[in-house]
């Protein structure tokens, strides 16, 4: 019985660490979407692939350089340093193959940590 | 001999109870470490994979190495768990965590830039700070395991 009310809580644990986890690893690549009160979209937060002849190790902050798209196949091919994936706020959320640009008002956020070129998919 | 015991009843004065909860919560703290990495491994593979594909000195292996890191930690946080296999999963975590902590050692030395997919908020260490987190968790287990060695109902 003790053994079992230790695996019991051992498991609350893990349980725990897993929630953890997952709080702490939310996808980076994920849109966030800030609306007003009344669920107008105020402004969209997402990541956009950076179109591969323009990829380089150091942060480019022009958006016609970068490209949305949420394909599964969509990925960062390694082998180089370069800035893969970059965040930008615009006014709507963009749909595949949009630059910042297209999706209103850019301003860019971030770099994220990936590296490497995208495959373009 | 003597001399050696009174030692050990000096460093340890505690009841088995409370040297029993001590194993136990260090325990569980080595079970969430593992499990807390394999899930951010497991939810964002395709990071993980490309972060070791960047290392030269496994890139080789890096899609077996992928599955296999997440695998080997479930299985060992579940040893964890297991109160009957608690020991065996201790010498098992100082096992993984020492060879994790050889591989940052050499990657170090041999590689120009490191990539660290390791999940969470450990990406956020430097690799030295990395390093000394791993020793820490080691010297934990070890403690673990020295305690285990005390009790005898163990």
């Amino acid at each position: 019985m003790k053994k079992f009310k230790q695996v019991a809580f051992g498991l609350m644990v893990g349980a725990l660490a897993i929630s953890f986890s997952a709080f702490t690893n939310a996808h980076n690549s994920s849109m966030k979407i800030n609306r007003d009160a009344k669920g107008h979209i105020i402004n969209v937060t997402t990541s956009y692939y950076r179109i591969p002849l323009d990829a380089s190790t150091s942060t480019d902050m022009n958006a016609d350089h970068y490209e949305f798209e949420d394909g599964v196949h969509s990925a960062c091919e390694s082998g180089t340093n370069d800035i893969c994936t970059s965040q930008w706020t615009t006014t709507s959320a963009p749909s595949a193959g949009q630059s910042p640009n297209n999706a209103g008002s850019p301003s860019f956020v971030s770099d994220n940590p990936e590296k490497g070129v995208y495959n373009g998919e | 001999m003597e001399s050696v015991v009174t030692n050990n009843k000096l460093k340890f004065q505690v009841s088995e109870l409370a040297k029993e909860r001590i194993i136990i919560v260090l325990r569980w703290l080595c079970m969430g470490l593992f499990l807390y990495t394999a899930y951010a491994k497991i939810v964002d593979h395709h990071r993980f994979l490309n972060g070791l594909a960047q290392v030269h000195i496994i890139s080789r292996f890096a899609v077996f190495i992928s599955f296999a890191v997440p695998v080997v930690e479930i299985f060992v946080a579940l040893l964890l768990l297991i109160p009957q296999t608690a020991k065996v999963g201790l010498i098992c975590f100082i096992a993984v965590m020492s060879s994790f902590t050889i591989y940052i050692i050499s990657a170090m030395i041999w590689e120009k830039r490191l990539p660290c997919h390791c999940g969470g908020a450990i990406e956020k260490l430097s690799w030295s700070q990395h390093i000394w987190f791993n020793l820490a968790f080691i010297a934990i287990a070890i403690f673990a395991l020295r305690l285990i060695k005390l009790i005898k109902s163990f």
